[in-house]
């Protein structure tokens, strides 16, 4: 039977590796030994059990910075924050809306929310702070991806659906520093970086990452993803498939980025595509990202982890192939980490399922809705009510 | 409305600009921002082309871009020569002045947005006081900034034709205005002829009309778009939708999280004018307000003067619809301050 797939890799500054899939997720060390499992453990003692948390697939995940704390949220609306020693359940709260995505403040002192209706909400990670979260801000869209920067007055990040990535002060968020306006799809992740402190990299539905100047929202460099990636279309690596009532344009060759993570140890950013079986790692150099090495893989990605200098990446669902692959840097470019990789595919395994399971495009919730309408019902935009 | 058809029917006899009519522009009131609609919006403040909306003042994208040329044949707002009698002018004292000074050195940009300008009186009526000063009226009613565009269109037509007349005559904006803050203390009676409804059709007015424009855009989702940081000096929110019910209380024009993005546009010192004829929103406005950081209540006393008043009270159909009705009106303006959290 096959296996669920892994949908979202979260890595910890501890080396802690936590690998989602539905609604469990495993933490592995940096060896590939699970620690802990929201699944019952077949193996003994070893292994902590997590407390599960709720029956909606895990949407979002992050670690703090001292990688101490752990929280998800789901798509029936509830946040966890896990400690991550024994990993106990430290707050369980159902937020208003359903997050997005989520990311702890800097201090690690609080948790930000992002939701659908455009709005962070921050709630304190200590039991004796008040469970009731606070609005920190808010957009009117939908919110798809939050992070802090690392300087020393610390910005809140967001970015919407519409197109926008806005540059917060924090924590009075209400003074709006910047926004970075130019993409023109959905954002669907921001990286800011230890080496680059008012730079951040945005990623998006346009097939783009974006880096920004954080304190003016200057458009620094625009990087299309169609330069390095067109010839897996050509090969057949990638294909299209057929134009849907949600997806409107799944037949197009379309460059859907899944994610841009700093890779601090070696002052790069990685990014992986919807569809496209490699992984992009670009230097940062001199203020820009450079050319960047794409290194092949055996499945399109879901998701990838930094892990060190190490990139953790989970793969698309195929029946009987591997879960994750891992790639090591040897002072010079990235190749298979084949160690980790075996420990990984030796000691994880996600739940059987009947058939397997296709991860929807990022695009069914991108898209915006008056895509998917019959033409014509333009003028017809008042409430319905 | 019956002034207004008289009017331009008189004007428009021969061929020249004709007024349109509001009853053809009606839309319903209420329009769900939350929902996609495929506006135009630029991706970011300096992809707009304002040469669309300001013809006087900017050249299209593909020429000279972002600079403040005077097109010949359009002439443009009186040079201080022409000036309605230069020195009684309201426009050497007060913020009028100041506006016109220092935009006549950087190039044109908006400083005025009215957020939800409807059929566009406060524009119209403003545009004669801060002849120099680019203001845009912003309305997601597609049907009322066709009419709003329209009028504006109409009314820049009749200032060219009576600049091409020797003999046309000013108007006389301060004691236009004077009689005005003379009325603000007396109801409008039903019928009696409103000022400002059409504008100046038979008189010169300083700017000519062609500082005021009106575009569709959902403002809470894209303002930033259209105005960098710190462009505005001045934003206006009349007679907003009230959105009563409480789960549409996020749609309102002034929440927590909007006031961000309209302090984010706006620059230390401009100030935020809001009124009202529902308590209840005023209530709800006032409070967001004033627990917002980088807003600050401006007393009334210090609202004696401003030229902006008069027209936010009474120049908008709303307004004008409160006053028939002899109902009231809550005022209340804002100070863009400097964040405190900020050293």
């Amino acid at each position: 039977m096959p296996h669920l797939p892994i949908t979202l890799v979260e890595t910890s500054s501890k080396g802690a590796v936590v690998l989602i899939f539905g609604v469990d997720f495993h933490v592995t060390d940096s060896t590939g030994k699970v620690t802990a499992s929201t699944i019952p453990n077949e193996q003994g003692d070893q292994v902590a059990k997590i407390e599960t948390p709720s029956k909606g697939n895990i949407r979002a995940a992050a670690f703090s910075r001292d990688g101490s704390l752990f929280a998800i949220c789901t798509v029936d609306k509830g946040v966890y924050i896990y400690e991550t020693e024994h990993w106990m359940t430290v707050r369980s709260l159902d937020s208003e809306k359903r997050s997005n995505a989520l990311a702890f403040d800097p201090s690690g002192e609080f948790l930000v929310t992002a939701d659908k209706f455009g709005d962070a909400y921050r709630v304190g990670t200590s039991s004796d702070t008040p469970a009731k979260p606070q609005l920190l801000l808010g957009h009117v869209s939908n919110l798809c991806a939050i992070d802090f920067s690392f300087n020393e007055r610390p910005y809140v990040l967001t970015c919407d659906r519409d197109e926008k990535l806005r540059v917060s002060k924090y924590p009075n968020s209400y003074n709006i520093q910047s926004f970075g306006m130019g993409h023109t799809e959905f954002i669907t992740s921001v990286a800011p970086a230890r080496f680059a402190l008012d730079n951040a990299v945005t990623a998006s539905g346009d097939g783009t990452l974006r880096l920004w100047d954080m304190p003016t929202g200057e458009l620094v460099q625009t990087v299309e993803m169609s330069k390095y990636l067109a010839k897996y279309y050509e090969s057949g690596a990638a294909v299209c498939s057929e134009n849907t009532y949600e997806d409107r344009t799944a037949a197009s060759q379309r460059y859907g980025v899944l994610r841009v993570r700093a890779v601090d140890a070696i002052e790069a950013f990685v990014a992986v595509v919807e569809r496209i079986p490699a992984v992009l790692v670009f230097p940062f150099c001199q203020g820009k990202l450079g050319e960047p090495q794409v290194i092949d893989i055996a499945q399109p990605p879901t998701d990838v982890g930094v892990l060190g200098d190490r990139l953790v990446v989970s793969y698309a669902p195929k029946a009987g192939g591997e879960l994750v692959v891992v790639l090591k840097y040897d002072g010079n470019q990235y190749v298979a980490d084949d160690e980790l990789t075996a420990a990984l595919s030796l000691n994880v395994t996600t739940r059987e399922t009947e058939t397997v399971s296709q991860i929807p495009s990022i695009f069914i919730w991108g898209n915006k809705m008056y895509l998917e309408r019959p033409k014509g019902e333009e003028g017809d935009d008042q409430e319905q009510e | 409305m019956a002034a207004e058809d008289n009017e331009s029917a008189a004007t428009s006899q021969q061929q020249g600009p004709k007024l349109p009519q509001k009853r053809f522009f009606r839309q319903r009131a209420h329009v769900n921002i939350f929902n996609d609609v495929p506006l135009d919006y630029p991706v970011n403040p300096d992809e707009e082309d304002w040469s669309k909306l300001y013809p006087a003042y900017f050249r299209p994208h593909t020429e000279d871009a972002q600079t403040a040329v005077c097109d010949a044949k359009r002439p443009l707002s009186p040079s201080a020569a022409d000036e309605a009698g230069s020195d009684e002018s309201l426009s050497k004292r007060g913020p009028a002045a100041a506006s016109a000074a220092t935009t006549e050195k950087v190039p044109a940009q908006v400083e005025f947005a009215d957020i939800g300008c409807g059929y566009g009186g406060l524009l119209v009526a403003l545009a004669p006081l801060y002849p120099n000063t680019l203001m845009v009226g912003m309305e997601i009613r597609v049907k009322l900034v066709d009419y709003l565009q329209q009028r504006i269109e109409a009314l820049r037509g009749f200032q060219h034709g009576l600049l091409l007349k020797k003999d046309a005559e000013w108007v006389d904006v301060r004691s236009k205005l004077l009689q005005e803050i003379a009325a603000l203390n007396q109801p409008l009676v039903g019928d009696e002829d409103e000022l400002h409804d059409n504008g100046e059709t038979t008189r010169l007015v300083p700017g000519h009309y062609e500082n005021i424009a009106a575009m569709r855009i959902n403002c809470q989702k894209y303002l930033p778009n259209f105005f960098k940081k710190g462009q505005l000096s001045k934003m206006f929110i009349l007679f907003a939708d009230p959105h009563f019910k409480r789960r549409k209380h996020k749609a309102r024009i002034i929440s927590t999280t909007m006031l961000a993005e309209y302090a984010y546009v706006m620059r230390t010192g401009g100030i935020l004018y809001m009124i009202t004829d529902v308590k209840d929103l005023c209530d709800w406005s006032v409070s967001h307000l004033d627990a917002f950081p980088l807003f600050e209540r401006i007393p009334d006393e210090e609202l004696i003067g401003d030229p902006a008043i008069p027209c936010v009270v009474n120049s908008t159909e709303e307004g004008k619809k409160v006053a028939r009705n002899k109902g009231k009106k809550y005022l209340a303006c804002y100070r863009r301050i400097e964040d405190p959290a900020e050293n």
